[in-house]
């Protein structure tokens, strides 16, 4: 266990989340424009 | 070896200082890959090409052989979840998620092995018994750390795993689609390439998981967070063993619980196309109809998060009492509103249905951790996760039987669900009923430090 307090860069964390956020707003979109044949007549 | 002692619990605690807030990103890796088991079916029209490639040979697969593919990985789900769960919390989560990862991403390897030797015991060993041991690893391997971490919003913290789940599917369709179409030729499907590639892709990603991942030290708060000094009845500061937690009669409440809640939102998922199709015959055409299905994932998936971070507002007995009675009287009203022939109607009321399905599974960890304590949350969640593989079964076979039974006895395509719709209003009011007789865990329970 390391006892070092240590500081998470807040770019490491924006990182992080870009990471697992770009494929999910990707599946996402593709879901929303096939979702959008509903609504076209 | 050192790279093994990396997946020590010890050496996943975290050091004074670490954000919580990328815990998250950890568990979203794990469950937006393996999330991808619900997009298996865009593999089964390929898969039944492989040596005919433009159309099915004779010695092709068969569609009904390959439908047992996703039934071992779903089968294994549950009972890796329920058997590992315990092994899960004695060595932690970076190991449990290093074991998924090795699994799942193992499990698309042997089956592209399956596919280029055309055996098909191999797809069944490699995506189905291991991938789906994978799925149940990963699934479960989250969830206590980030209850620990968030203990003033544990529904919204393990929401927003549950949630990646649901958004795995949403990705690994058009992936899996588009890979096929890149490594497609006139003799190849692309299929073999297309395993291989995911496996890869699929390892990465949830290594990345596997590193980031953290627990936090004993005794450990978040900032300026004071536990409540007004004690709840529903949530307890004690801990119950998950050998014990299954003996209780609350175990067993919510395992009903969600096993009916899944049951209702299985059925509908499952057949939404053509029951959209069928209730409004002259309004809806093949192409809205998948446009409802996708639109029914979009409320599943924001469903996940939007009610089981708002369960740690209303408390987690309130927010299934909404699921169960608003999806009992929506799915009794579902017939009526079909004979209306509002299209809007049916879509908003069953969009409403499809988000309170996905609460029910992202709000159930919390609902665990508030009667059973924190110490085996993931053990437990496992054990109940094998109402998921009930109701995958009963929801499905509830909707084609009774469907296929009314059609027989002559009654109109458009009111062949109506059975089926009130039988699952009938069994989220049994549902209902056991969510009001949970109470708190008797304290002969309790776990005692010894």
């Amino acid at each position: 266990m390391n006892e070092e307090p240590v500081k998470v860069p807040v770019l490491r964390l924006v990182l992080a989340w870009i990471f697992v956020g770009i494929p999910l707003i990707w599946g996402v979109t593709q879901t929303v424009l096939k979702a959008a044949a509903l609504f076209r007549k | 070896m050192a790279v093994l002692s990396f997946l020590d619990r010890e050496r996943s605690i975290a050091a004074p200082g670490y954000s919580r807030w990328l815990v998250p990103p950890a568990a979203l890796a794990i469950h937006l890959c393996i999330g991808q088991a619900y997009a298996f079916s865009v593999f089964k029209t390929p898969l039944t090409q492989l040596i005919g490639i433009k159309a099915p040979a004779p010695e092709d697969w068969k569609m009904s052989s390959l439908a047992w593919i996703f039934s071992i990985a779903l089968g294994m789900l549950g009972l890796s979840a329920a058997m590992f769960g315990k092994w899960l919390e004695k060595v932690g989560p970076r190991r449990a998620m290093a074991a998924a990862t090795a699994c799942f991403s193992g499990g698309f390897f042997i089956a592209a092995l399956g596919v280029k030797l055309h055996v098909l015991a191999l797809v069944y060993l490699g995506y189905g018994f291991l991938g789906g041991i994978g799925l149940g690893l990963g699934y479960i391997s989250p969830v206590s750390t980030l209850i620990k971490w968030f203990p003033d919003r544990p529904g919204m913290a393990t929401g927003m795993a549950i949630m990646g789940f649901g958004g795995g599917a949403m990705i690994g369709a058009p992936l899996s689609t588009l890979l096929m179409r890149l490594f497609q030729s006139p003799t190849s499907m692309g299929v073999i390439e297309t395993f291989l590639s995911m496996g890869a892709i699929y390892g990465a990603f949830m290594i990345f998981g596997v590193v980031t991942v953290r627990i936090p030290s004993p005794g450990w708060k978040p900032e300026g967070y004071v536990p409540s000094a007004q004690t709840k009845k529903l949530v307890t500061s004690a801990n119950v063993d998950v050998e014990n937690a299954w003996k209780t009669p609350q175990f067993w409440q919510l395992w009903i619980v969600l096993c009916v809640n899944v049951t209702a939102g299985i059925g509908i998922l499952e057949h939404a196309a053509p029951m959209i199709r069928d209730m409004f015959p002259n309004k809806i055409t093949t192409d809205s109809a998948t446009g409802f299905v996708g639109l029914l994932s979009l409320f599943n998936l924001v469903g996940r998060f939007f009610w089981s971070s708002l369960s740690d507002l209303l408390g987690r007995k309130g927010t299934y009492l909404i699921y169960l009675l608003l999806g009992c009287v929506l799915y009794a009203s579902l017939p009526t509103v079909g004979r209306s022939g509002s299209v809007v109607l049916f879509v908003a009321s069953t969009c409403l249905i499809l988000s309170m399905y996905g609460g029910g599974f992202a709000t159930i960890p919390a609902y665990l951790r508030d009667l059973f304590g924190t110490m085996h949350v993931s053990a437990i969640h496992g054990r109940l996760l094998t109402a998921w593989s009930t109701a995958a079964v009963l929801g499905p076979v509830l909707v084609n039987y009774i469907r296929d039974f009314e059609l027989k006895r002559g009654v109109p395509k458009a009111e062949a669900y109506s059975v089926t719709l009130y039988i699952m209003a009938g069994l989220l009011f049994v549902g209902l009923v056991s969510n009001a007789l949970v109470s708190p865990v008797d304290p002969k329970h309790h776990h005692q430090e010894t």
